[in-house]
C-alpha cells in the first residue's frame, strides 16, 4: 500500500514538476502538513491550534512538515518556511530518511544547532506522534523566548518499564559497589513499599538540580512514593526530592538532619559509604514514619554517640568534683578573722542625715539585633512542597558538597 | 598586795568552783551552793583575816631580770604547795592538790575587769562541741579522730578591750542605672550616671579585741559574736575553777583593729543604703570615730589541745554561745579520690542525659 502511494506521489510530484517548473508547495499559512499521514486529521487539527496560539502569542511561526516525495530534506523545509504565515519561524521537515530543522528571521538567531538536537530528542522520547510534535511545539516556543527549555532532558522511559534505582551515570562507584548498593535500595523500596533512589550525573544540562531530581524521579517509572538522591558532579550539587509518602516521611528538618550526616561522607569523595549512609537512613526514616511521627522538629532521630561529649562531659564533671571536693576541704578551716564589727551595730542606730541622688548624664548605645538565620519554613516544622514540571507535588532539599 | 584566793565552803571548807549550769558556786564536796553576792561578802572578810604575802626573793636565784619580771609565784592556801606562774595568769589551778585559786593582784586595781561573761557552757559541752566539729569531715582523715586525743581541755577567761564608737560618714558614690529596649531592629541601652552621696551617724557597741599576747587573736576572732548583754559587773567568784589572763595588750594599741572592723561594717552598712541602681561604686569614703571609754572584760572560752602525728591542733569554743572552730589536717588521698570519683559520677550522668534524652 504505502509503496504504491509513494510511487503515486512521486509520479505526481514529478507531474506537477515539470508542469509547473517548480516544486509543489506547500499549503501557504498551514503550519502543520502531513503528506504521509503520520498524524490522523483531528491530530493535525489539534496541533495547528497549538502552533496557532503560540504565533498568535509569540510571533514564532513554528511548523512541521512530513513529505516523503521530497528526496531533499533542506529543500522541503525551506519550500515550507517560504509559505510561513510570520517572518519568524522554524520549520521540522521530515522526509522518509532525514528530518532537518530550518529556524528562519530572528529564530536563525536564537536556536543553536544543540538546541536543535534538544528539540529532536524531546519530541522523539514521546511515546506516540502527537505528543511528539506537540512536545516540539512547547519546546521550540520556550527556546525562543527564553534561551533554553525547561523541558525535561531527561528521556522518559516507556510506561510499565522502571530504571533502575542507582543510576550511577558519573560513574562514581565500581561495578561491585554499584551492584551492593543496587541491591539494598531495592530491598528497602520493595519491603517498604517507597522508591529510595540513588542518581548520579556528570551535568544538569542547565537545568536547576531540584527540577533536575524531580523530572528524574517523575520520567523513570519509579513509584508514586518515594525519595531520589541526586548529585552532579558538575558544580558538585546534591538534591533530593520526595513524592507521596516521602514527602510525609522526609520533612524539612528531617532531610536536613538526614543530609547532615551524609555530606561528611560526600564532601571527602567516599560516595559509597555516602549512598549506603543515605539508604540506612531512608529505611530509618520510613519505619519511624510509618509507625508513628516522622522525625521532625522536636523528633529527631538518635544521632548515636558523639565523640565530643567525652571531653564535655569530663570537664563539666571536673567542675562540679573539684568544685565539691574543695567546698568539703574548705569544711577543715575554720579559723579566719572577722571582716566586720556587724555583730556589734546598735540595732537601729543607723541614721542617714543627708541623702542626694544626682542625675549626671546619660549614654546611649544601638546595637543592631542579629537576624534570625533560619528560614521561615524550619520554624513550624513539616514538609514544604513544590509543582515539579510534570504536575506533580514533591518535597526536596539541595546544597552543595 | 600580792595574794591567792581560794574560795572555801563556808560548810565545809573545800574548795568552791563556779558551775557554769546554776551559774553559782558550788563545793565539790557537800553540794551547797553559793551565789556570787554571797561569796563576795565572805571574800572581804577572808581577806582580812588571812593576807598572804608574795614570796619571792629575786636575789638568791640565778634568773635573769625579765624572767623574773615575767614570773609571779604564789603559796597556796590549801595544800601549802607553791605556784609558780607567769605575771599575766590571774586564775589557775594548784599543781599539787588540784585547788582551784586566783590571784588577786592580777585582777585587783586598775587591772580589775569591768566586766565578764560568766561561763555558760561546760566542759562537757566542750568536749561534746569537739566531737560535732569532727563529725561530717569526709576529708579529715580516719585516723585523726581515732588517734587523736585530748592533751588539755581548760576554760579560760580571756581578756578583751571593747571599744564602743560613734561613726559620723560622708560617702560618694557613682551609680549606674541601666535601660534596655528595642527599636525596631536595635536592641537600645541607655545608661544613667549618677552622683550619689550619704552622709550620716552610725553606733557601735563594745566592739571586742583580744588584748592577751598569748592567745591567738585569729582563733579570739573566729569564735565571736560574744553577747556583751549577758555581761555582769566583775567578781573573782567567777575564775574559781577556770583559768583567767590578764591584759599584756594596751587599749591604745589594739584599738586599730577595731577600727579596721569598723570602718568596714560602717562602709558596708553605708552601701546598702544606695539602692535601685545597677552599679554602685564607692567614689570617696570619708569616716570619723568618736570613740568613747575602753572597758576591760574576760571572755569566757573553752581551749582544747590535741597533738597528732606530732603536731598540735588547738580549738576554741565560745564559752557562751558554743561556737566551735579549729582548723582540721587534710587528707590530700581522700581530697583527690573524692573530686575523680565525683567528676566521673558527674561525667557518667551527663553521658547518659545526652544519650537517652539529648537526641
Amino acid at each position: 500500500m504505502k509503496t504504491i502511494r509513494k510511487i503515486i506521489s512521486l509520479l505526481a510530484a514529478v507531474v506537477l514538476l515539470i508542469l509547473s517548473g517548480k516544486p509543489v508547495r506547500a499549503e501557504e499559512g498551514v503550519l502543520f502538513q502531513d503528506q504521509d499521514g503520520y498524524l490522523t486529521a483531528n491530530e493535525l487539527d489539534q496541533l495547528n491550534r497549538e502552533a496557532g496560539q503560540v504565533l498568535e502569542d509569540t510571533g514564532l511561526a513554528v511548523m512541521a512538515v512530513f513529505d516523503e516525495s521530497y528526496t531533499s530534506c533542506v529543500q522541503l523545509a525551506m519550500d515550507t518556511a517560504e509559505g510561513a504565515p510570520s517572518a519568524d519561524g522554524i520549520v521540522l521537515a521530515l522526509t522518509e530518511k532525514e528530518w532537518y530543522m530550518y529556524p528562519f528571521g530572528k529564530a536563525a538567531d536564537v536556536f543553536t544547532d544543540e538546541q536543535i538536537d534538544a528539540l529532536w530528542d524531546t519530541a522523539v522520547a514521546e511515546p506516540d506522534n502527537l505528543s511528539a510534535m506537540q512536545a516540539y511545539i512547547r519546546a521550540a516556543r520556550e527556546v525562543y523566548l527564553y534561551g533554553n527549555m525547561s523541558q525535561p532532558v531527561i528521556t522518559p522511559v516507556p510506561s510499565g518499564y522502571r530504571k533502575p534505582r542507582v543510576v550511577d551515570d558519573a560513574d562514581l562507584l565500581t561495578y561491585e559497589e554499584e551492584q551492593d548498593l543496587l541491591k539494598k535500595l531495592d530491598e528497602i523500596s520493595e519491603r517498604q513499599n517507597c522508591d529510595v533512589v540513588v542518581v548520579t550525573t556528570n551535568s544538569l544540562y542547565g537545568q536547576d538540580v531540584t527540577a533536575y531530581a524531580d523530572d528524574f524521579y517523575d520520567y523513570n517509572g519509579y513509584r508514586d512514593d518515594g525519595i531520589l538522591l541526586l548529585i552532579s558532579m558538575e558544580d558538585r550539587d546534591w538534591a533530593l526530592s520526595t513524592k507521596g509518602f516521602g514527602i510525609t516521611a522526609f520533612t524539612d528538618k528531617g532531610m536536613d538532619e538526614l543530609m547532615k550526616q551524609v555530606l561528611p561522607s560526600l564532601s571527602t569523595g567516599s560516595y559509597y559509604n555516602a549512598f549506603d549512609t543515605y539508604a540506612d537512613l531512608c529505611d530509618q526514616y520510613i519505619t519511624q514514619a510509618v509507625e508513628g511521627e516522622p522525625y521532625d522538629i522536636g523528633n529527631l532521630p538518635d544521632q548515636g554517640f558523639q565523640p565530643f561529649w567525652f571531653p564535655l562531659a569530663a570537664a563539666i564533671g571536673a567542675v562540679f568534683g573539684f568544685g565539691s571536693a574543695s567546698r568539703e576541704k574548705s569544711k577543715l578551716k575554720s579559723v579566719r578573722r572577722q571582716r566586720s564589727a556587724s555583730s556589734y551595730l546598735v540595732p537601729g542606730s543607723l541614721d542617714v542625715t543627708d541623702s542626694h541622688d544626682h542625675y549626671l548624664f546619660s549614654r546611649t548605645t544601638r546595637v543592631q539585633r542579629p537576624k534570625s538565620s533560619s528560614s521561615s519554613g524550619s520554624h513550624g516544622g513539616g514538609s514544604s512542597t513544590h509543582i515539579s514540571s510534570s504536575g506533580s507535588f514533591h518535597g526536596g532539599s539541595h546544597g552543595k558538597f | 598586795m600580792s595574794n591567792l584566793t581560794e574560795f572555801k565552803c563556808p560548810n565545809c571548807g573545800g574548795p568552791l568552783e563556779f558551775d557554769s549550769t546554776i551559774q553559782k558556786l558550788r563545793c565539790p564536796y557537800c553540794r551547797s551552793t553559793y551565789t556570787i553576792e554571797e561569796l563576795d561578802a565572805q571574800d572581804i572578810e577572808n581577806n582580812a583575816n588571812e593576807p598572804i604575802s608574795l614570796e619571792w626573793d629575786a636575789g638568791t636565784s640565778d634568773w635573769k631580770e625579765e624572767e623574773i619580771d615575767a614570773m609571779a609565784e604564789y603559796v597556796c592556801r590549801s595544800c601549802g604547795g607553791t605556784i609558780v606562774t607567769d605575771r599575766t595568769t590571774s586564775a589557775t589551778s594548784c599543781p599539787f592538790c588540784g585547788n582551784p585559786v586566783v590571784m588577786n593582784d592580777q585582777v585587783s586595781g586598775m587591772l580589775r575587769p569591768d566586766l565578764v561573761i560568766p561561763f555558760k557552757l561546760d566542759k562537757e559541752a566542750a568536749k561534746e562541741g569537739l566531737r560535732r566539729h569532727l563529725s561530717d569531715k569526709k576529708l579529715l582523715p580516719r585516723v585523726f579522730t581515732e588517734e587523736n586525743h585530748i592533751d588539755e581541755i581548760k576554760g579560760v577567761y580571756v581578756p578583751f578591750w571593747l571599744f564602743d564608737a560613734d561613726v559620723r560618714a560622708d560617702m560618694r558614690y557613682r551609680a549606674t542605672r541601666v535601660r534596655s529596649w528595642t527599636e525596631g531592629d536595635y536592641n537600645v541601652t541607655e545608661t544613667s550616671y549618677y552622683s550619689v552621696y550619704r552622709g550620716g551617724t552610725l553606733s557601735f557597741s563594745a566592739v571586742p579585741v583580744d588584748g592577751s599576747r598569748k592567745m591567738d587573736d585569729i582563733l579570739m576572732e573566729a569564735i565571736e559574736p560574744f553577747d556583751v548583754t549577758a555581761a555582769v559587773p566583775f567578781s573573782t567568784a567567777y575564775l574559781a575553777g577556770y583559768y583567767a589572763d590578764k591584759y599584756d595588750v594596751s587599749d591604745e594599741e589594739t584599738f586599730g583593729r577595731a577600727n579596721e572592723r569598723i570602718k568596714t561594717s560602717t562602709m558596708s552598712t553605708f552601701d546598702s543604703t544606695v539602692v535601685g541602681y545597677s552599679g554602685v561604686n564607692p567614689q570617696g569614703v570619708n569616716i570619723r570615730l568618736n570613740r568613747g571609754m575602753a572597758q576591760y572584760a574576760l571572755y569566757p572560752v573553752w581551749l582544747l589541745n590535741t597533738s597528732w602525728q606530732g603536731q598540735q591542733y588547738t580549738f576554741a569554743m565560745n564559752g557562751q554561745t558554743g561556737k566551735f572552730v579549729g582548723d582540721l589536717p587534710v587528707d590530700n588521698g581522700r581530697y583527690w579520690i573524692m573530686a575523680l570519683r565525683n567528676t566521673g559520677i558527674v561525667a557518667l550522668i551527663l553521658l547518659l542525659i545526652m544519650m537517652f534524652v539529648l537526641r
